[in-house]
Protein backbone atom coordinates (compact mmCIF):
# COMPACT_ATOMS: atom_id res chain seq x y z
CA UNK A 1 0.00 0.00 0.00
CA UNK A 2 1.54 3.38 -0.98
CA UNK A 3 1.94 5.79 2.45
CA UNK A 4 1.56 9.33 2.40
CA UNK A 5 4.50 11.84 1.04
CA UNK A 6 7.31 11.70 4.06
CA UNK A 7 6.78 15.54 4.94
CA UNK A 8 2.80 14.40 5.59
CA UNK A 9 3.28 11.44 7.23
CA UNK A 10 5.85 13.26 9.66
CA UNK A 11 2.84 15.59 10.28
CA UNK A 12 0.63 12.35 10.77
CA UNK A 13 3.13 10.89 13.52
CA UNK A 14 3.92 13.66 15.17
CA UNK A 15 -0.29 14.58 16.05
CA UNK A 16 -1.09 11.15 16.75
CA UNK A 17 1.57 11.44 19.72
CA UNK A 18 -0.74 13.88 21.31
CA UNK A 19 -3.11 12.56 24.21
CA UNK A 20 -6.38 11.76 23.13
CA UNK A 21 -5.53 11.68 19.05
CA UNK A 22 -5.35 8.07 17.45
CA UNK A 23 -4.77 7.58 14.08
CA UNK A 24 -7.99 8.51 12.16
CA UNK A 25 -7.61 11.49 13.93
CA UNK A 26 -4.12 12.16 13.33
CA UNK A 27 -4.82 11.61 9.82
CA UNK A 28 -7.91 13.89 9.38
CA UNK A 29 -6.29 16.87 10.92
CA UNK A 30 -2.78 16.35 9.14
CA UNK A 31 -5.13 16.19 5.74
CA UNK A 32 -7.23 19.23 6.97
CA UNK A 33 -3.51 21.34 7.56
CA UNK A 34 -2.21 20.75 4.45
CA UNK A 35 -5.00 21.72 2.39
CA UNK A 36 -5.25 25.09 3.84
CA UNK A 37 -3.18 28.22 3.34
CA UNK A 38 0.08 28.66 4.47
CA UNK A 39 -1.07 31.79 6.41
CA UNK A 40 -3.34 29.31 8.48
CA UNK A 41 -0.65 26.96 9.02
CA UNK A 42 1.62 29.31 10.39
CA UNK A 43 -0.94 31.12 13.30
CA UNK A 44 -1.46 27.77 14.10
CA UNK A 45 2.33 27.24 14.46
CA UNK A 46 3.27 30.55 16.16
CA UNK A 47 0.22 29.76 18.61
CA UNK A 48 1.68 26.74 19.74
CA UNK A 49 5.15 28.12 19.98
CA UNK A 50 4.21 31.51 21.39
CA UNK A 51 2.31 29.31 23.83
CA UNK A 52 4.71 26.80 25.00
CA UNK A 53 7.38 30.07 25.41
CA UNK A 54 5.20 31.95 27.73
CA UNK A 55 3.60 29.75 30.07
CA UNK A 56 5.59 28.63 33.04
CA UNK A 57 5.00 26.60 36.20
CA UNK A 58 3.71 29.15 38.78
CA UNK A 59 6.67 28.62 41.58
CA UNK A 60 3.79 28.66 44.68
CA UNK A 61 1.04 26.37 43.31
CA UNK A 62 2.39 24.69 40.41
CA UNK A 63 -0.59 25.62 37.92
CA UNK A 64 0.51 27.06 34.42
CA UNK A 65 0.72 31.03 34.28
CA UNK A 66 2.44 33.39 32.10
CA UNK A 67 3.27 35.51 35.22
CA UNK A 68 5.09 34.21 37.91
CA UNK A 69 3.27 33.85 40.63
CA UNK A 70 -0.19 33.00 39.13
CA UNK A 71 -3.18 35.46 39.60
CA UNK A 72 -4.60 33.46 42.18
CA UNK A 73 -1.57 32.95 44.28
CA UNK A 74 -1.11 36.93 44.59
CA UNK A 75 -5.03 37.47 44.25
CA UNK A 76 -5.06 39.51 47.97
CA UNK A 77 -9.08 39.01 48.16
CA UNK A 78 -8.58 35.14 47.98
CA UNK A 79 -8.05 33.37 51.61
CA UNK A 80 -4.39 32.53 51.83
CA UNK A 81 -4.65 30.08 55.02
CA UNK A 82 -7.08 27.56 53.04
CA UNK A 83 -5.34 25.36 49.99
CA UNK A 84 -6.97 23.03 47.58
CA UNK A 85 -4.62 20.24 46.80
CA UNK A 86 -5.21 18.77 43.42
CA UNK A 87 -3.50 16.66 40.88
CA UNK A 88 -3.29 18.33 37.58
CA UNK A 89 -3.42 21.82 36.93
CA UNK A 90 -6.79 20.94 35.18
CA UNK A 91 -8.29 20.33 38.11
CA UNK A 92 -7.70 24.06 39.55
CA UNK A 93 -10.15 25.01 36.07
CA UNK A 94 -12.37 22.57 36.77
CA UNK A 95 -12.79 23.64 40.88
CA UNK A 96 -12.54 27.58 39.61
CA UNK A 97 -15.55 27.12 37.35
CA UNK A 98 -17.94 26.57 40.16
CA UNK A 99 -16.93 29.62 41.46
CA UNK A 100 -17.30 28.39 45.23
CA UNK A 101 -13.73 28.32 46.12
CA UNK A 102 -11.55 31.31 47.82
CA UNK A 103 -8.70 29.57 49.29
CA UNK A 104 -5.50 28.96 47.05
CA UNK A 105 -4.41 25.83 44.90
CA UNK A 106 -1.67 23.06 45.40
CA UNK A 107 -0.58 21.29 42.09
CA UNK A 108 0.80 17.89 43.02
CA UNK A 109 1.72 16.92 39.30
CA UNK A 110 0.37 13.14 39.56
CA UNK A 111 -0.70 10.97 42.25
CA UNK A 112 1.64 8.29 44.22
CA UNK A 113 2.11 4.95 41.96
CA UNK A 114 5.03 2.71 43.04
CA UNK A 115 3.91 1.02 39.56
CA UNK A 116 5.29 3.66 37.89
CA UNK A 117 7.88 4.15 39.82
CA UNK A 118 6.45 7.20 41.09
CA UNK A 119 6.73 8.11 45.06
CA UNK A 120 6.59 11.29 47.52
CA UNK A 121 9.88 12.77 45.72
CA UNK A 122 8.11 13.05 42.34
CA UNK A 123 5.46 15.01 43.23
CA UNK A 124 4.87 18.22 44.40
CA UNK A 125 4.87 17.22 48.16
CA UNK A 126 7.75 19.50 50.00
CA UNK A 127 6.45 22.53 48.63
CA UNK A 128 3.48 21.76 49.58
CA UNK A 129 4.96 21.42 53.78
CA UNK A 130 7.39 24.69 52.65
CA UNK A 131 3.50 26.50 52.51
CA UNK A 132 1.80 25.23 54.96
CA UNK A 133 5.01 25.70 57.27
CA UNK A 134 5.73 29.04 56.22
CA UNK A 135 2.25 31.08 56.00
CA UNK A 136 -0.68 30.86 58.09
CA UNK A 137 -2.14 27.60 56.42
CA UNK A 138 -4.64 26.58 58.64
CA UNK A 139 -6.76 24.04 56.40
CA UNK A 140 -5.87 21.74 53.72
CA UNK A 141 -8.24 20.20 51.44
CA UNK A 142 -7.75 17.24 49.44
CA UNK A 143 -9.05 17.38 46.07
CA UNK A 144 -7.81 14.25 44.40
CA UNK A 145 -9.69 11.66 42.67
CA UNK A 146 -11.50 8.94 44.25
CA UNK A 147 -9.47 6.06 42.47
CA UNK A 148 -6.81 3.70 44.33
CA UNK A 149 -4.00 5.79 43.74
CA UNK A 150 -5.37 9.30 44.90
CA UNK A 151 -7.15 7.38 47.78
CA UNK A 152 -3.72 6.22 48.97
CA UNK A 153 -1.95 9.95 48.44
CA UNK A 154 -4.98 11.27 50.28
CA UNK A 155 -4.06 9.31 52.61
CA UNK A 156 -0.08 9.87 52.61
CA UNK A 157 -0.63 13.57 52.64
CA UNK A 158 -3.48 13.87 55.62
CA UNK A 159 -0.50 11.79 57.67
CA UNK A 160 2.52 14.26 56.90
CA UNK A 161 -0.31 16.85 57.36
CA UNK A 162 -1.84 15.78 60.25
CA UNK A 163 1.35 16.12 62.63
CA UNK A 164 1.68 19.94 61.70
CA UNK A 165 -1.46 21.07 62.91
CA UNK A 166 -3.61 21.95 60.00
CA UNK A 167 -7.27 20.65 59.42
CA UNK A 168 -7.15 18.11 56.61
CA UNK A 169 -10.24 17.66 54.72
CA UNK A 170 -11.30 15.65 51.38
CA UNK A 171 -13.77 15.89 49.13
CA UNK A 172 -17.14 14.53 49.77
CA UNK A 173 -18.24 11.71 47.67
CA UNK A 174 -22.24 11.02 46.50
CA UNK A 175 -24.86 11.98 44.57
CA UNK A 176 -24.76 13.81 41.84
CA UNK A 177 -27.13 17.10 42.18
CA UNK A 178 -30.45 16.99 40.17
CA UNK A 179 -30.30 13.01 40.21
CA UNK A 180 -32.78 10.59 41.36
CA UNK A 181 -32.21 8.23 44.64
CA UNK A 182 -33.30 5.45 42.41
CA UNK A 183 -30.76 5.61 39.25
CA UNK A 184 -27.77 5.98 41.32
CA UNK A 185 -25.25 2.94 41.21
CA UNK A 186 -25.32 1.16 44.57
CA UNK A 187 -21.87 1.95 45.56
CA UNK A 188 -22.50 5.75 45.01
CA UNK A 189 -25.54 5.82 47.00
CA UNK A 190 -23.63 3.61 49.54
CA UNK A 191 -20.96 5.82 50.24
CA UNK A 192 -23.45 8.93 50.22
CA UNK A 193 -25.22 7.05 52.97
CA UNK A 194 -22.06 6.46 54.65
CA UNK A 195 -20.74 9.99 54.70
CA UNK A 196 -24.26 11.82 54.89
CA UNK A 197 -23.52 14.62 57.70
CA UNK A 198 -26.17 15.90 60.27
CA UNK A 199 -29.30 18.30 58.82
CA UNK B 1 -32.85 -11.71 30.23
CA UNK B 2 -32.68 -13.73 27.52
CA UNK B 3 -31.21 -13.22 24.24
CA UNK B 4 -33.61 -12.91 21.28
CA UNK B 5 -31.26 -12.14 18.30
CA UNK B 6 -27.51 -12.14 18.65
CA UNK B 7 -25.36 -10.67 16.20
CA UNK B 8 -22.04 -10.87 15.35
CA UNK B 9 -19.63 -8.63 12.81
CA UNK B 10 -16.13 -9.71 11.89
CA UNK B 11 -15.82 -11.83 15.12
CA UNK B 12 -13.46 -14.93 14.75
CA UNK B 13 -14.72 -16.26 12.14
CA UNK B 14 -17.99 -14.83 11.52
CA UNK B 15 -17.68 -11.83 8.90
CA UNK B 16 -21.33 -11.39 9.84
CA UNK B 17 -24.51 -13.63 11.46
CA UNK B 18 -27.86 -12.46 12.88
CA UNK B 19 -29.14 -15.56 15.10
CA UNK B 20 -32.91 -15.86 16.29
CA UNK B 21 -32.68 -17.64 19.43
CA UNK B 22 -34.98 -19.30 21.55
CA UNK B 23 -36.03 -19.70 25.23
CA UNK B 24 -34.65 -23.17 26.57
CA UNK B 25 -32.47 -25.17 24.89
CA UNK B 26 -30.73 -23.56 21.91
CA UNK B 27 -28.10 -26.57 20.46
CA UNK B 28 -25.41 -25.70 18.09
CA UNK B 29 -23.88 -28.83 16.36
CA UNK B 30 -20.84 -29.16 13.85
CA UNK B 31 -17.53 -30.20 14.07
CA UNK B 32 -14.46 -28.71 15.63
CA UNK B 33 -13.26 -24.97 14.62
CA UNK B 34 -16.97 -24.49 12.59
CA UNK B 35 -17.86 -21.41 15.13
CA UNK B 36 -19.37 -23.53 17.68
CA UNK B 37 -17.98 -21.78 20.49
CA UNK B 38 -17.56 -18.09 18.84
CA UNK B 39 -21.47 -18.21 19.47
CA UNK B 40 -20.60 -18.35 23.01
CA UNK B 41 -17.50 -16.33 23.53
CA UNK B 42 -19.94 -13.24 22.19
CA UNK B 43 -22.43 -13.68 24.39
CA UNK B 44 -20.20 -14.09 27.11
CA UNK B 45 -18.73 -10.54 25.84
CA UNK B 46 -22.42 -9.00 26.01
CA UNK B 47 -22.89 -10.32 29.21
CA UNK B 48 -19.16 -9.65 30.97
CA UNK B 49 -17.41 -7.23 28.11
CA UNK B 50 -14.45 -10.05 27.96
CA UNK B 51 -14.18 -13.65 26.89
CA UNK B 52 -15.15 -16.58 29.14
CA UNK B 53 -12.58 -18.30 26.88
CA UNK B 54 -10.01 -16.09 28.05
CA UNK B 55 -8.98 -14.63 24.79
CA UNK B 56 -8.07 -11.10 24.54
CA UNK B 57 -9.86 -8.63 22.26
CA UNK B 58 -7.38 -8.74 19.65
CA UNK B 59 -7.38 -12.46 18.88
CA UNK B 60 -11.14 -12.90 18.48
CA UNK B 61 -11.15 -10.11 15.93
CA UNK B 62 -11.60 -11.53 12.21
CA UNK B 63 -8.74 -12.55 10.38
CA UNK B 64 -7.21 -9.21 8.09
CA UNK B 65 -10.26 -6.99 10.13
CA UNK B 66 -9.84 -3.91 12.47
CA UNK B 67 -12.10 -4.40 15.02
CA UNK B 68 -15.19 -6.45 16.21
CA UNK B 69 -19.07 -5.50 16.82
CA UNK B 70 -21.35 -8.32 18.85
CA UNK B 71 -25.27 -7.23 20.10
CA UNK B 72 -27.91 -9.09 21.17
CA UNK B 73 -31.70 -7.60 21.64
CA UNK B 74 -32.97 -9.47 24.86
CA UNK B 75 -35.85 -9.21 27.07
CA UNK B 76 -37.11 -10.65 30.27
CA UNK B 77 -41.35 -10.63 31.28
CA UNK B 78 -41.06 -7.37 32.20
CA UNK B 79 -38.47 -5.35 29.69
CA UNK B 80 -36.24 -5.35 27.07
CA UNK B 81 -33.09 -4.06 25.95
CA UNK B 82 -30.73 -3.59 23.12
CA UNK B 83 -26.74 -4.08 23.97
CA UNK B 84 -24.60 -3.80 21.38
CA UNK B 85 -20.19 -3.96 22.14
CA UNK B 86 -17.34 -3.11 19.42
CA UNK B 87 -13.95 -3.00 19.84
CA UNK B 88 -11.48 -1.38 17.15
CA UNK B 89 -8.06 -2.74 18.03
CA UNK B 90 -5.65 -0.16 20.05
CA UNK B 91 -9.15 1.55 20.86
CA UNK B 92 -10.84 0.26 23.40
CA UNK B 93 -14.43 -1.37 23.96
CA UNK B 94 -17.19 0.53 23.98
CA UNK B 95 -20.54 -0.24 25.08
CA UNK B 96 -24.22 1.27 23.98
CA UNK B 97 -27.36 -0.13 25.78
CA UNK B 98 -30.49 1.07 24.15
CA UNK B 99 -28.87 3.33 21.79
CA UNK B 100 -26.79 5.07 25.09
CA UNK B 101 -22.65 4.87 25.31
CA UNK B 102 -21.84 3.77 28.79
CA UNK B 103 -19.41 5.92 30.91
CA UNK B 104 -18.26 3.06 32.11
CA UNK B 105 -17.51 -0.60 29.94
CA UNK B 106 -17.90 -2.08 33.51
CA UNK B 107 -21.49 -1.04 33.98
CA UNK B 108 -23.09 -3.49 31.50
CA UNK B 109 -21.91 -6.19 33.56
CA UNK B 110 -25.51 -7.80 35.16
CA UNK B 111 -27.60 -6.94 32.38
CA UNK B 112 -27.36 -10.22 30.97
CA UNK B 113 -25.95 -12.64 33.44
CA UNK B 114 -24.48 -16.20 32.27
CA UNK B 115 -23.20 -19.31 33.46
CA UNK B 116 -19.99 -20.92 31.32
CA UNK B 117 -19.53 -24.30 31.54
CA UNK B 118 -17.01 -26.06 29.11
CA UNK B 119 -14.30 -29.11 29.66
CA UNK B 120 -11.79 -27.84 31.65
CA UNK B 121 -14.19 -26.71 34.43
CA UNK B 122 -14.72 -29.98 35.22
CA UNK B 123 -11.30 -30.09 37.35
CA UNK B 124 -12.20 -27.26 39.11
CA UNK B 125 -12.78 -28.85 42.14
CA UNK B 126 -9.37 -30.71 41.96
CA UNK B 127 -6.56 -27.68 40.19
CA UNK B 128 -5.44 -24.92 42.47
CA UNK B 129 -7.44 -22.12 44.54
CA UNK B 130 -7.30 -19.88 41.71
CA UNK B 131 -9.86 -20.99 39.46
CA UNK B 132 -12.87 -21.31 42.53
CA UNK B 133 -11.89 -17.95 43.25
CA UNK B 134 -12.53 -16.88 39.39
CA UNK B 135 -15.82 -18.83 39.58
CA UNK B 136 -16.71 -17.25 42.92
CA UNK B 137 -15.64 -13.33 41.84
CA UNK B 138 -17.44 -13.73 38.54
CA UNK B 139 -20.43 -14.81 40.00
CA UNK B 140 -19.99 -12.23 42.61
CA UNK B 141 -19.27 -9.11 39.75
CA UNK B 142 -22.45 -10.08 37.73
CA UNK B 143 -24.79 -10.01 41.40
CA UNK B 144 -23.23 -7.26 42.62
CA UNK B 145 -21.93 -3.77 40.65
CA UNK B 146 -20.39 -2.54 44.07
CA UNK B 147 -18.14 -6.12 43.97
CA UNK B 148 -16.55 -5.87 40.51
CA UNK B 149 -15.72 -2.30 41.14
CA UNK B 150 -13.77 -2.58 44.75
CA UNK B 151 -12.70 -6.12 43.38
CA UNK B 152 -10.75 -3.81 40.62
CA UNK B 153 -9.88 -1.36 43.10
CA UNK B 154 -8.64 -4.07 45.74
CA UNK B 155 -5.93 -5.65 42.70
CA UNK B 156 -4.80 -2.74 42.11
CA UNK B 157 -4.00 -1.84 45.19
CA UNK B 158 -2.68 -5.07 45.36
CA UNK B 159 -0.19 -4.53 43.18
CA UNK B 160 1.02 -0.88 43.94
CA UNK B 161 1.38 -2.44 47.42
CA UNK B 162 3.74 -5.28 46.29
CA UNK B 163 6.18 -2.81 44.26
CA UNK B 164 6.14 -0.55 47.34
CA UNK B 165 7.25 -3.58 49.23
CA UNK B 166 9.67 -4.67 46.74
CA UNK B 167 11.24 -1.32 47.01
CA UNK B 168 10.83 -0.81 51.07
CA UNK B 169 13.59 -0.02 52.87
CA UNK B 170 14.80 0.30 56.68
CA UNK B 171 13.03 3.39 57.41
CA UNK B 172 10.09 5.83 58.50
CA UNK B 173 9.44 7.42 55.33
CA UNK B 174 9.40 3.84 53.39
CA UNK B 175 7.56 2.20 56.30
CA UNK B 176 4.66 5.45 55.69
CA UNK B 177 4.42 4.18 52.06
CA UNK B 178 3.88 0.99 52.62
CA UNK B 179 0.97 1.99 55.28
CA UNK B 180 -1.03 3.89 53.33
CA UNK B 181 -1.32 1.10 50.82
CA UNK B 182 -2.23 -1.43 53.30
CA UNK B 183 -4.45 0.61 54.98
CA UNK B 184 -6.12 0.83 51.10
CA UNK B 185 -6.01 -2.52 50.53
CA UNK B 186 -7.81 -3.55 54.02
CA UNK B 187 -10.61 -0.88 53.08
CA UNK B 188 -10.82 -3.21 49.52
CA UNK B 189 -9.97 -6.20 50.62
CA UNK B 190 -12.20 -6.08 53.79
CA UNK B 191 -15.27 -5.25 51.47
CA UNK B 192 -14.46 -8.43 49.40
CA UNK B 193 -13.99 -10.91 51.78
CA UNK B 194 -16.96 -9.58 53.67
CA UNK B 195 -19.03 -10.00 49.92
CA UNK B 196 -17.88 -13.53 49.57
CA UNK B 197 -18.67 -15.26 53.11
CA UNK B 198 -22.42 -13.27 52.63
CA UNK B 199 -22.63 -14.81 49.44
CA UNK B 200 -20.87 -18.39 50.38
CA UNK B 201 -24.23 -19.61 52.27
CA UNK B 202 -26.77 -18.84 49.63
CA UNK B 203 -24.24 -20.35 47.16
CA UNK B 204 -23.93 -23.57 49.16
CA UNK B 205 -27.65 -24.23 49.15
CA UNK B 206 -28.13 -23.32 45.66
CA UNK B 207 -24.83 -26.12 44.80
CA UNK B 208 -25.89 -28.86 47.31
CA UNK B 209 -29.90 -28.86 45.89
CA UNK B 210 -28.38 -29.53 42.23
CA UNK B 211 -25.79 -32.12 43.35
CA UNK B 212 -28.52 -33.95 45.42
CA UNK B 213 -30.33 -34.18 41.68
CA UNK B 214 -27.71 -35.31 39.18
CA UNK B 215 -25.72 -37.13 41.84
CA UNK B 216 -28.48 -38.50 43.34
CA UNK B 217 -26.89 -38.65 46.92
CA UNK B 218 -23.83 -37.64 48.90
CA UNK B 219 -23.61 -34.29 50.45
CA UNK B 220 -22.18 -31.45 49.04
CA UNK B 221 -21.15 -28.18 51.01
CA UNK B 222 -19.24 -25.05 50.24
CA UNK B 223 -17.24 -23.45 52.65
CA UNK B 224 -14.62 -19.71 51.98
CA UNK B 225 -11.27 -20.52 53.24
CA UNK B 226 -8.84 -17.93 53.39
CA UNK B 227 -5.73 -17.11 55.55
CA UNK B 228 -7.75 -13.03 56.82
CA UNK B 229 -10.26 -14.80 58.84
CA UNK B 230 -9.87 -18.60 60.37
CA UNK B 231 -12.86 -20.61 59.17
CA UNK B 232 -14.72 -21.03 62.47
CA UNK B 233 -14.23 -17.12 62.95
CA UNK B 234 -15.61 -16.87 59.70
CA UNK B 235 -18.59 -19.44 60.80
CA UNK B 236 -19.35 -18.05 63.59
CA UNK B 237 -19.26 -14.02 62.58
CA UNK B 238 -21.97 -15.48 59.75
CA UNK B 239 -23.67 -17.59 62.00
CA UNK B 240 -24.60 -14.49 64.75
CA UNK B 241 -26.06 -12.77 61.44
CA UNK B 242 -29.54 -12.30 61.91
CA UNK B 243 -32.47 -14.08 59.49
CA UNK B 244 -31.35 -15.71 56.32
CA UNK B 245 -28.08 -14.39 54.97
CA UNK B 246 -28.30 -13.39 51.87
CA UNK B 247 -25.46 -10.63 50.07
CA UNK B 248 -27.02 -7.86 51.57
CA UNK B 249 -25.50 -9.17 54.82
CA UNK B 250 -21.85 -8.29 53.63
CA UNK B 251 -22.39 -4.57 55.17
CA UNK B 252 -22.58 -6.08 58.09
CA UNK B 253 -19.52 -7.88 58.03
CA UNK B 254 -17.13 -5.27 56.49
CA UNK B 255 -16.08 -3.67 60.26
CA UNK B 256 -15.30 -7.37 62.28
CA UNK B 257 -13.43 -8.11 58.93
CA UNK B 258 -11.48 -5.21 58.65
CA UNK B 259 -10.28 -5.69 61.93
CA UNK B 260 -9.27 -8.97 61.51
CA UNK B 261 -7.29 -8.35 57.82
CA UNK B 262 -5.40 -5.45 59.71
CA UNK B 263 -4.03 -8.04 62.56
CA UNK B 264 -3.61 -10.26 59.90
CA UNK B 265 -1.29 -8.09 58.27
CA UNK B 266 0.14 -6.53 61.28
CA UNK B 267 1.25 -10.54 61.72
CA UNK B 268 3.38 -10.82 58.50
CA UNK B 269 4.46 -7.51 58.28
CA UNK B 270 8.23 -7.64 58.65
CA UNK B 271 7.99 -11.28 56.54
CA UNK B 272 6.42 -8.99 54.05
CA UNK B 273 8.94 -6.72 53.82
CA UNK B 274 11.57 -9.25 53.88
CA UNK B 275 10.12 -10.91 50.76
CA UNK B 276 8.86 -8.11 49.46
CA UNK B 277 4.84 -9.06 48.47
CA UNK B 278 1.83 -9.56 50.57
CA UNK B 279 0.88 -12.86 52.12
CA UNK B 280 -2.57 -12.17 53.39
CA UNK B 281 -5.44 -11.03 51.38
CA UNK B 282 -8.47 -12.59 49.35
CA UNK B 283 -6.31 -13.23 46.69
CA UNK B 284 -4.85 -16.13 48.63
CA UNK B 285 -8.72 -17.27 49.52
CA UNK B 286 -10.24 -20.38 47.87
CA UNK B 287 -13.09 -21.99 47.82
CA UNK B 288 -13.25 -25.31 49.80
CA UNK B 289 -15.82 -28.39 48.20
CA UNK B 290 -16.75 -31.05 50.60
CA UNK B 291 -18.14 -34.22 49.87
CA UNK B 292 -20.01 -35.73 53.04
CA UNK B 293 -17.89 -34.03 55.18
CA UNK B 294 -14.79 -35.08 53.61
CA UNK B 295 -12.35 -32.41 51.33
CA UNK B 296 -13.40 -33.44 47.48
CA UNK B 297 -9.73 -31.91 46.75
CA UNK B 298 -8.27 -34.61 48.21
CA UNK B 299 -9.83 -37.80 47.81
CA UNK B 300 -12.14 -37.00 44.95
CA UNK B 301 -12.56 -39.73 42.05
CA UNK B 302 -12.67 -38.37 38.61
CA UNK B 303 -16.41 -39.16 38.75
CA UNK B 304 -17.48 -37.52 41.88
CA UNK B 305 -15.10 -34.01 40.87
CA UNK B 306 -17.19 -33.72 37.62
CA UNK B 307 -20.34 -34.41 39.41
CA UNK B 308 -19.40 -31.71 42.06
CA UNK B 309 -18.33 -29.36 38.81
CA UNK B 310 -22.03 -29.88 37.26
CA UNK B 311 -23.26 -29.02 41.02
CA UNK B 312 -20.83 -26.03 41.04
CA UNK B 313 -21.77 -24.10 37.86
CA UNK B 314 -25.76 -25.07 37.88
CA UNK B 315 -25.68 -23.51 41.65
CA UNK B 316 -24.16 -20.57 40.04
CA UNK B 317 -26.67 -20.31 37.32
CA UNK B 318 -29.26 -20.77 39.92
CA UNK B 319 -28.17 -18.42 41.90
CA UNK B 320 -27.59 -15.53 39.32
CA UNK B 321 -31.45 -16.47 38.32
CA UNK B 322 -33.03 -15.82 41.93
CA UNK B 323 -35.31 -12.78 41.88
CA UNK B 324 -36.40 -13.36 38.31
CA UNK B 325 -33.61 -12.00 36.52
CA UNK B 326 -32.79 -14.74 34.29
CA UNK B 327 -29.17 -16.42 33.55
CA UNK B 328 -28.38 -17.67 30.43
CA UNK B 329 -26.65 -20.51 30.83
CA UNK B 330 -23.17 -21.71 28.03
CA UNK B 331 -22.46 -25.49 28.22
CA UNK B 332 -19.41 -25.43 25.91
CA UNK B 333 -18.75 -29.03 24.68
CA UNK B 334 -19.47 -30.24 28.11
CA UNK B 335 -20.94 -33.93 26.95
CA UNK B 336 -17.71 -34.99 25.15
CA UNK B 337 -16.16 -34.88 29.54
CA UNK B 338 -19.47 -36.35 30.41
CA UNK B 339 -20.92 -39.98 30.64
CA UNK B 340 -24.42 -40.56 28.92
CA UNK B 341 -26.21 -40.81 32.50
CA UNK B 342 -24.28 -37.54 33.64
CA UNK B 343 -25.04 -35.44 30.19
CA UNK B 344 -28.75 -36.27 30.65
CA UNK B 345 -29.25 -34.96 33.90
CA UNK B 346 -26.90 -31.84 33.01
CA UNK B 347 -29.60 -31.22 30.14
CA UNK B 348 -32.59 -31.55 32.45
CA UNK B 349 -31.23 -29.27 34.92
CA UNK B 350 -31.06 -26.68 32.58
CA UNK B 351 -34.23 -26.73 31.16
CA UNK B 352 -35.34 -24.77 34.56
CA UNK B 353 -33.45 -21.80 33.30
CA UNK B 354 -34.63 -19.46 31.02
CA UNK B 355 -32.12 -20.18 28.23
CA UNK B 356 -29.27 -22.57 27.61
CA UNK B 357 -26.54 -22.83 24.67
CA UNK B 358 -25.26 -25.74 24.15
CA UNK B 359 -22.50 -26.82 21.73
CA UNK B 360 -21.49 -30.50 20.50
CA UNK B 361 -19.74 -32.05 18.10
CA UNK B 362 -22.62 -34.62 17.87
CA UNK B 363 -26.46 -34.27 17.94
CA UNK B 364 -28.35 -34.41 21.50
CA UNK B 365 -29.35 -38.34 22.20
CA UNK B 366 -32.66 -39.18 21.15
CA UNK B 367 -34.58 -39.24 24.22
CA UNK B 368 -32.92 -36.83 26.40
CA UNK B 369 -35.24 -35.25 28.47
CA UNK B 370 -35.80 -31.59 27.13
CA UNK B 371 -34.44 -32.72 23.09
CA UNK B 372 -37.72 -32.58 22.13
CA UNK B 373 -38.17 -29.03 22.04
CA UNK B 374 -35.21 -27.54 21.91
CA UNK B 375 -33.85 -25.18 19.10
CA UNK B 376 -31.23 -27.44 17.21
CA UNK B 377 -28.67 -25.85 14.76
CA UNK B 378 -25.85 -26.60 12.75
CA UNK B 379 -22.43 -24.57 12.51
CA UNK B 380 -20.30 -25.01 9.98
CA UNK B 381 -17.40 -22.52 8.18
CA UNK B 382 -18.58 -19.91 9.68
CA UNK B 383 -22.34 -20.43 9.08
CA UNK B 384 -25.37 -21.31 11.08
CA UNK B 385 -28.42 -23.10 9.88
CA UNK B 386 -31.60 -23.75 12.26
CA UNK B 387 -32.69 -26.93 11.42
Amino acid sequence: MAGFPPALDRLVQTLGRLPGIGRKSATRIALKLVSSSEAECRELADSIVDARSRTVRCSECGSFTEDDPCSICTDTRRDPSVICVVERASDVLALERTGRFRGRYHVLGGVLSPLDGIGPENLRIDSLLARVTSRQVTEVILALNPTAEGEATALYLARILGSRGVTVSKLASGLPVGGDLDLADELTLGTALEERRAF
Amino acid sequence: MWIRTLRLENFRNYERLELELEDGLNFLHGPNGSGKTSVLEAVSYLAVARSLKGASDNEVIRWGQQGFGVGADARSEESSISIVLKYVRGGGKRVTVDGTALTRLSDVVGLLRVAWFCPEDTWVTKGGPAERRRLLDMTLCQLDAGYLRTLADYRRTLRQRNEALLAWTPGAESDRIVDVWTERLVEYGSKVIAARLAFLPRFSIAVARVHQHVAGGGELNLEYRGNVVPAADARSLVDDLPGDVTLAAQHDLVEPVRERFRDALERVSEDERRRGFTLVGPHRGDLEVRLDGRVLRQFGSQGQHRTAAIALKLGEAAVLDEEGHGVIVLLDDILSELDAERGEALVECTSEFGQTLMTSTRLLPEGYAGAGKSAVFRVEGGEVVRQ
